[in-house]
């Protein structure tokens, strides 16, 4: 598992509005197998929190170090959950998924793609075009090749946004018991922050660019809407997101 | 049956046009032969053999034009469409290129590449050649920078990146600008085969003029339309075939 260094990190973009600069002077360290979502209002730098960690983006200023659990800097698998599903649409669910473990065994390679299918509960339409699918199907063919690769690192970016409730909370529960089973380290960016507290161990407030504030969430997995704690904590990060202005 | 309907209407109609207009005796049949006459003019070229003759000589040279005209314009749109260095280097050069009439450009054929085949195909080429190298840099270039992303977060090496993102990705584009390119180079031939040429459908169309035979002008019009056509429909079934996708399953 892979601990996540994040020291004095600056990202600038030049915008026809003149300099921006999303993220600044920013520190944060993700322990190995943590859970750990960021929130903030629009254009506080999240996603491109999310992208500099991925590296689809360069760092201005500042580093971003992955460890191993030796101690030494490494680098992890790291997969990515976008905010849209992002499918190959000549491909079929299967080969999209397929994409992400293609260098593995034919034989080894099927056995994954199947148990990830049948997990975000696709396996009816595995030999489907990501334009037959309705937008939540496609968000999960976008999540199961994201875990097909068992990755060290893995970067959600509003993955559940265009779920439904009720898929939602399904694969809520799912992605517990995928953590639970096989832990990695996680960032989830979103705006919801109850879909924040019923997974994350940690909850990171950003503001203007850096970190406001956190808070460790030490409730049990798993957890609900109606679990004791999660509506209180929740009320507590939403009263403080308000706050930030 | 009703589909098969909508295609044959227009043309029937044409047709029924013509019949009449021809019929008429208003217009000279110099000018306008009947149908009866042109279809005369059409079985007697076919049992001579002359018109597969033609036929056979005008799709050598449409088709060596085509073949090369693809290769080339598909290359370059790829290599252009990937390195801006590359792009701006041949631009004006290109441009250049592009907006000058392959017919004006016949007497240095000539000069060049004698009157054998060489100018004939190069007019060719010279027409079909940038529908193709234009579509091909446009579908390259339109390939979703969100979906390359994704191949840089599954580490594509350049050569899958290539077969499983940007080729797919552009395929309609360059099937389009393929699609146009033959009808160009179809089109060109007319053109081409006026250089001291002794066979071909253009040759056939400006010899018959030449002789006021108006009704194999119309034979050698009518199949290089038809061939067209025909051309673009297999063309459309092989790519088609060729895309992946719901509707070519």
């Amino acid at each position: 598992m892979f601990r996540i260094e994040i020291d004095r990190l600056v990202k600038r973009f030049h915008g026809e509005s003149g300099l921006v600069e999303p993220v600044k002077d920013l520190s944060l360290s993700l322990e190995a197998g943590e859970v750990c979502s960021v929130i903030g209002q629009s254009g506080c730098g999240k996603t491109t929190l999310l992208r500099l960690i991925a590296g689809l983006e360069r760092p201005d200023g500042g580093r971003i170090a992955f460890v191993d659990e030796s101690g030494r800097s490494a680098e992890p698998v790291i997969s990515i959950v976008f905010q849209e599903p992002r499918l190959f649409p000549w491909m079929n669910v299967r080969r999209n998924i397929e994409l992400a473990v293609r260098n593995l065994p034919e034989d080894e390679r099927g056995r994954k793609v199947d148990a990830v299918l049948d997990l975000v509960g696709l396996k009816a339409v595995a030999r489907s075009y990501p334009v037959e699918l309705s937008g939540g199907m496609a968000q999960r063919v976008g999540l199961a090749r994201a875990l097909v690769n068992d990755p060290d690192i893995l970067l959600m970016d509003e993955a559940f946004g265009s779920l439904d409730a009720l898929m939602r909370q399904r694969l809520y529960r799912e992605f517990v018991d995928i953590l639970e089973k096989r832990p990695m380290t996680v960032v989830l960016v979103t705006h919801d922050v109850t879909e924040a507290v019923q997974l994350s161990g940690r909850i990171v407030l950003l503001a203007a660019g850096s970190v406001g504030r956190s808070w460790s969430i030490g409730l049990p997995y798993p957890r609900s809407l109606g679990t004791e704690g999660v509506g209180e904590l929740a009320e507590q990060v939403l009263s403080e997101l308000f706050n930030i202005d | 049956m009703q589909k098969w309907l909508s295609y044959a209407i227009l043309p029937a109609a044409v047709l029924a046009l013509w019949c009449i207009a021809s019929h008429t005796g208003r217009i000279p049949t110099l000018l306008l032969p009947t149908p009866e006459a042109v279809a005369g003019a059409l079985v007697s070229l076919i049992a001579g053999g002359d018109l597969f003759h033609h036929i056979g000589a005008s799709a050598m040279r449409s088709l060596t034009g085509f073949a090369l005209a693809s290769s080339l314009g598909i290359l370059l749109g790829l290599v252009n469409a990937r390195s801006d260095w590359a792009r701006r280097t041949g631009h004006i050069l290109l441009e250049a290129l592009r907006v000058t009439p392959p017919l004006a450009v016949i007497p240095l054929l000539i000069l060049w590449l004698g009157i054998d085949e060489a100018p004939k195909i190069a007019i060719v080429f010279l027409s079909s050649f940038f529908p193709i190298y234009m579509n091909t840099l446009t579908a390259v270039r339109g390939v979703d920078p969100k979906l390359e992303e994704v191949a840089r977060v599954l580490r594509f090496t350049a050569g899958e990146r290539f077969r499983l993102l940007t080729l797919p990705a552009a395929l309609p584009g360059i099937f389009t600008g393929l699609r146009l390119g033959f009808g160009y180079s179809w089109r060109a031939l007319v053109g081409a085969e006026l250089i001291a040429a002794s066979s071909g459908l253009g040759f056939l169309i400006s010899e018959s003029a030449e002789f006021a035979k108006t009704e194999t002008v119309f034979v050698g019009i009518l199949t290089i339309s038809l061939l067209g056509v025909l051309m673009d429909a297999v063309l459309l079934r092989l790519f088609a075939r060729l895309s992946a996708g719901p509707k070519a399953r």
